[in-house]
């Protein structure tokens, strides 16, 4: 007898007890992604792409941490929430400071050949610490200081995201932080400030893009008046003249009201004004992903025939992390995309679930805190690719390319089912 | 229950964007994703080749390119090099297409000034040369040169045969002749290859939709003979430097089949040359009209008896050279009394001839005219395509006939024929009284040699019985003797048929009295006909303008070296002869006659 009856009879009601269809639905989803990711970066047809086996790779380490954080009490994790916490706020600062640079931002960290995105783990402890903290100051919320407190857990962090700069996760951030305070029972004129000041920011963010779009227009009627173009011109004689002309398109002499980037207002400018104008192609991700997705069509072109996505079109740099539902919609059609919605669709209905069945506020607020978290990604994510929403870099959960995200998925994951399992005691 | 709503709402609304995009919008984006990378590589058929009847080339193409240049390319890497403190590319890149190309510095340096992006250096360069310069500029890693497929038409005989030949346009389009009458034939079927590109405009493998290799063009044998060819040109060449008339005009057939063995016109024209004069381009045996003289008194006489109006022997009073008829006079070069009808033929008297066709009656003249083939176009060769440019030439409805034109008519003036209408039509009484139509397309043959169509001697009509053909045989055989018109043409060693014919021009619409068309056309042996020769005079210069003067030499010129190249066994002891053809006879006596 290797264990106790006692072990046994626990094993037993756990296995039983298990939301085993989550994790039938992580494993469709994880195939799936797998798939993609090969489509996306195949280059050779004989031979398998690395990041296939690089995401393998994560998806095991993933399921592994899933299994043990699903078993292992939710409270614990809280309660030990303010190390990794104070960590990640380290790393943050770090990335800042000594952050290895791609694709014009400083977001990963650099360490004995592992690269890590200490972003996507600001995400999971500023969960952890704010439920947890939240948790204790249930009903005692209407206290400006406990307030403050709590929002300042979760603005430092997304202000250190903001400075990467990395507006996308910085909003997730910060949307978590809300959404767990609403189900904390914050009181409701708090919301209502909240709301009044974004109100306040919506003019200000219609009145900068207006002024950025004027800008724009007029150093293109400056530049063809001179009638050079960038591929000719002796001010940009470099050997990569697009990314010299991106990088002084800052335009000279504009100043946003709100501190944006040119970048930033060149998305929302993509978002309202889609087809004015375009002097640099920045409506190219967008328009090339809704290419990919309605090529598609009703079934798709079939495994690997996306020859948006092969051509190029849709580039290779983001296809197969920021735009993977673009790569799948193109290749499984219209029929693919609402299979995909609904794995995602269950996975987050049973999160709310698990919410509201949670044995207490910590479980309550975590299984809503991550729930969320999960649907801001999902909803966001697909939004962009659709061309609904400004292309903000937030990756697929559990589709896109990336170990630290994948990994920060599987644990919440894994918190999801351990709030499930530990709803009540053994 | 909000938060399930609020998931259901954005699940539900992320559902009905990918139904607006995929269901919806799907053609309309799908479209937009194919133009954008879907590209035709066109996988060039290579042009057949024209053969003659032995398969030798007369016309073939080969692979080549255009090398052209993009003067932006080199300017980008100048910059690059410069840069990099490297020397300029765009010294070396001249440096070495003036080596290779073999053109000017100066053009090349002007070129590489261009704004355009595709400036063509030269076309039609040949496959080794454009490997050497794109080795040189793999090694040198020189940029910026594009090359193109092209193709090169190329006519190994230069001039000659090149009316029938005709010529390919830049695009490598028939323009003439066989090249063009048999361009569907010759161009073969290019392929493609339908194939999805990236990003960079380079082809993925893996997306090739449809690959078809090309099909290249057949070959086309036809029914000359290089050498007769030649030896008809080379012939007339002579004559037309002798007499310089303004056309010339040199037809061999094969009257038991119809074939084409040589057909030629001066002045003629170089298919590669660039710059062709549009006056040489006409293949004056198709396409222009004469008054064929009396080489048409044939006609008249062949259907005389065909309806066994007359026979050879009849004797016609030739009114002694001025004949009234119907308020006009019609003169004869010699006044004539009684004359057989052999002897109207061998004399060339147009009195005699012109109270033959009023025995033979308008319609009976008129019908035997249509029935010889004249007034309509002689080539088909099959679905409705005739030669290129052939005319009808002019035969009136019997209803605008005058009184006087059957008499004129009988002359052969008051119609208009082509050469080719003339030689068809002798051709016609040498083959026993069978008009064929002539041939000039022998067989179309694949790559392999596999034989794709073929085209038969094929008979348009009988137009005399066999008898009155011989007879007309015989009455010609005695205008090629020592008493005829034309003794110029008699050929050592075989009997010859033929007629002469001497047309007044019609110049602005009068008869001129200087100014003729000579003809002679004519078949041996007679016996067993394996030849007829026309040639034709367009106003020749000098004192001799008469048909047998001027064309019948031509013609025994071209009967004698034929008949020894296609090993004609003589039919009669050589006799007369000049020195010339004797020495030429004897040499083939040798050989050949046991």
């Amino acid at each position: 007898m290797l264990f106790s009856d006692k072990v046994k009879t626990v094993a037993r009601e756990v296995i039983a007890d298990f939301r085993w269809h989550q994790v039938f639905v992580i494993l469709a989803l994880m195939g799936l992604s797998l798939l993609s990711i090969y489509s996306a970066t195949c280059k050779d047809e004989n031979v398998i792409p690395k990041a296939v086996y690089g995401q393998l790779k994560w998806f095991g380490i993933g399921l592994a941490l899933y299994f043990f954080v699903s078993l292992v009490d939710y409270h614990w994790f809280c309660r030990k929430a303010w190390f990794p916490y104070l960590a990640v706020l380290g790393l943050l600062y770090a990335v800042l400071k000594m952050g290895k640079k791609m694709y014009g931002a400083y977001r990963w960290i650099e360490w004995h050949g592992i690269t890590v995105q200490p972003s996507e783990f600001a995400k999971l402890t500023v969960l952890l610490l704010l439920c947890h903290y939240l948790s204790k100051s249930m009903g005692t919320l209407n206290e400006w200081r406990r307030l403050t407190i709590a929002c300042l857990l979760f603005l430092i962090p997304a202000c250190l995201i903001n400075k990467e700069p990395d507006l996308g996760t910085a909003l997730v951030v910060v949307g978590i932080g809300f959404v767990l305070l609403f189900l904390a029972g914050a009181p409701h004129r708090f919301f209502i400030y909240l709301g009044a000041g974004a109100l306040c920011i919506l003019p200000l963010l219609i009145c900068d893009t207006y002024r950025y779009n004027n800008h724009l227009k007029k150093i293109a009627s400056q530049k063809s008046a001179k009638s050079s173009s960038w591929v000719t011109a002796e001010k940009t004689p470099g050997a990569k003249p697009r990314d010299e002309a991106q990088k002084k398109n800052a335009p000279p002499g504009f100043k946003s009201i709100l501190h944006l980037k040119p970048h930033q207002l060149d998305r929302v400018l993509v978002l309202v004004a889609p087809g004015q104008l375009d002097p640099l192609g920045k409506r190219w991700n967008r328009d090339q992903s809704l290419i990919a997705i309605g090529s598609g069509g009703l079934y798709g072109k079939g495994w690997r025939k996306g020859d948006v996505t092969r051509g190029g079109y849709l580039p290779g740099t983001v296809s197969h992390n920021d735009f993977i539902f673009a790569v799948f919609a193109e290749e499984n059609g219209f029929v693919g995309g609402v299979i995909l919605t609904g794995l995602y669709a269950i996975l987050l209905l049973g999160g709310g679930r698990i919410a509201t069945k949670a044995g207490d506020s910590l479980g309550m607020l975590l299984a809503g805190g991550i729930t969320f978290l999960l649907f801001f990604h999902v909803f966001v994510n697909i939004g962009m690719t659709l061309g609904v929403l400004p292309i903000v870099g937030v990756p697929l959960p559990l589709m896109s390319y990336g170990g630290s995200f994948v990994v920060v998925c599987m644990i919440c994951l894994g918190l999801l089912q351990s709030v499930w399992l530990h709803r009540k005691p053994y | 229950m909000t938060v399930a709503g609020l998931l259901l709402a954005g699940f539900g609304y992320v559902g009905f964007r990918l139904f607006d995009l995929q269901v919806t919008r799907h053609e309309e984006l799908a479209q937009e994703a194919s133009r954008k990378h879907e590209k035709k590589i066109v996988l060039p058929a290579v042009r057949g080749s024209i053969l003659d009847r032995n398969e030798n080339q007369l016309a073939h193409s080969v692979a080549a390119k255009v090398v052209a240049i993009d003067p932006q390319c080199v300017r980008e890497q100048d910059l690059k090099r410069s840069k990099a403190g490297r020397p300029s590319m765009k010294e070396e890149l001249a440096a070495v297409l003036s080596e290779q190309l073999g053109l000017p510095r100066l053009e090349i340096d002007l070129k590489l000034l261009d704004s355009r992006r595709y400036v063509v250096l030269k076309r039609k360069v040949l496959q080794e040369e454009t490997g050497q310069l794109a080795q040189i500029l793999r090694e040198r890693k020189l940029q910026g040169v594009i090359f193109d497929e092209d193709q090169v038409r190329t006519y190994p005989n230069s001039a000659l045969m090149s009316h029938v030949l005709g010529y390919v346009n830049s695009e490598g389009r028939g323009m003439d002749g066989v090249e063009l009458l048999m361009q569907q034939e010759l161009q073969g079927q290019n392929g493609w290859r339908r194939t999805e590109c990236d990003r960079q405009g380079r082809e993925i493998v893996v997306f090739r939709n449809e690959d078809f290799s090309p099909t290249h063009g057949y070959n086309v044998m036809l029914t000359l003979d290089q050498v007769i060819q030649s030896i008809t040109e080379q012939e007339l060449d002579k004559a037309v430097q002798k007499c310089l008339p303004d056309g010339a005009v040199a037809i061999v057939t094969r009257p038991s089949t119809g074939e084409v063995l040589a057909i030629t016109s001066r002045p003629t024209f170089d298919p590669m040359a660039a710059d062709k004069k549009i006056e040489t381009l006409r293949n004056r045996a198709l396409t222009d009209m004469i008054e064929p003289g009396s080489t048409y008194k044939t006609v008249a006489v062949a259907a005389a008896l065909d309806q066994r109006i007359v026979t050879l022997d009849d004797r016609i009073y030739c009114e002694n050279g001025k004949f009234l008829y119907a308020g006009r006079y019609l003169n004869d070069h010699e006044p004539y009394g009684m004359l057989t009808v052999a002897e109207v033929l061998m004399h060339s008297s147009n009195i005699g001839a012109a109270k033959i066709a009023l025995l033979l009656g308008k319609e009976r003249m008129h019908r035997a005219m249509l029935d010889f083939g004249f007034g309509a176009r002689t080539f088909d060769e099959g679905r409705g395509r005739g030669w290129p440019g052939e005319i009808r030439g002019v035969v009136h409805p019997l209803r605008d006939w005058s009184k006087v034109s059957i008499t004129r008519v009988a002359m052969g003036h008051e119609v208009g024929v082509t050469p080719m209408q003339m030689v068809n039509a002798i051709a016609a009484i040498a083959n026993g009284g069978n008009l064929m139509r002539p041939q000039i397309i022998r067989r179309v043959v694949d790559g392999n040699g596999r034989v794709i169509r073929e085209f038969f001697p094929q008979v348009r009509r009988r137009v005399v019985d066999p008898n009155a053909a011989h007879a007309m045989t015989d009455a010609l055989c005695r205008v090629v003797s020592m008493t005829g018109t034309a003794q110029k043409a008699m050929v050592p060693g075989f009997s010859v048929a033929g007629k002469t014919g001497t047309a007044q021009k019609v110049v602005n619409g009068e008869y001129v009295h200087d100014q003729f068309f000579s003809s002679f056309c004519g078949y041996f042996p007679a016996e067993d006909p394996a030849l007829c020769i026309y040639v034709m005079f367009d106003n020749p210069k000098g004192k001799e303008y008469y048909g047998g003067a001027v064309a019948a030499p031509v013609f025994r010129e071209i009967a004698i070296r034929t008949a020894s190249y296609l090993n004609l066994r003589p039919t009669q002891p050589i006799v007369a002869a000049s020195d010339e053809s004797k020495g030429l006879l004897r040499a083939a006596g040798k050989r050949r006659v046991p």
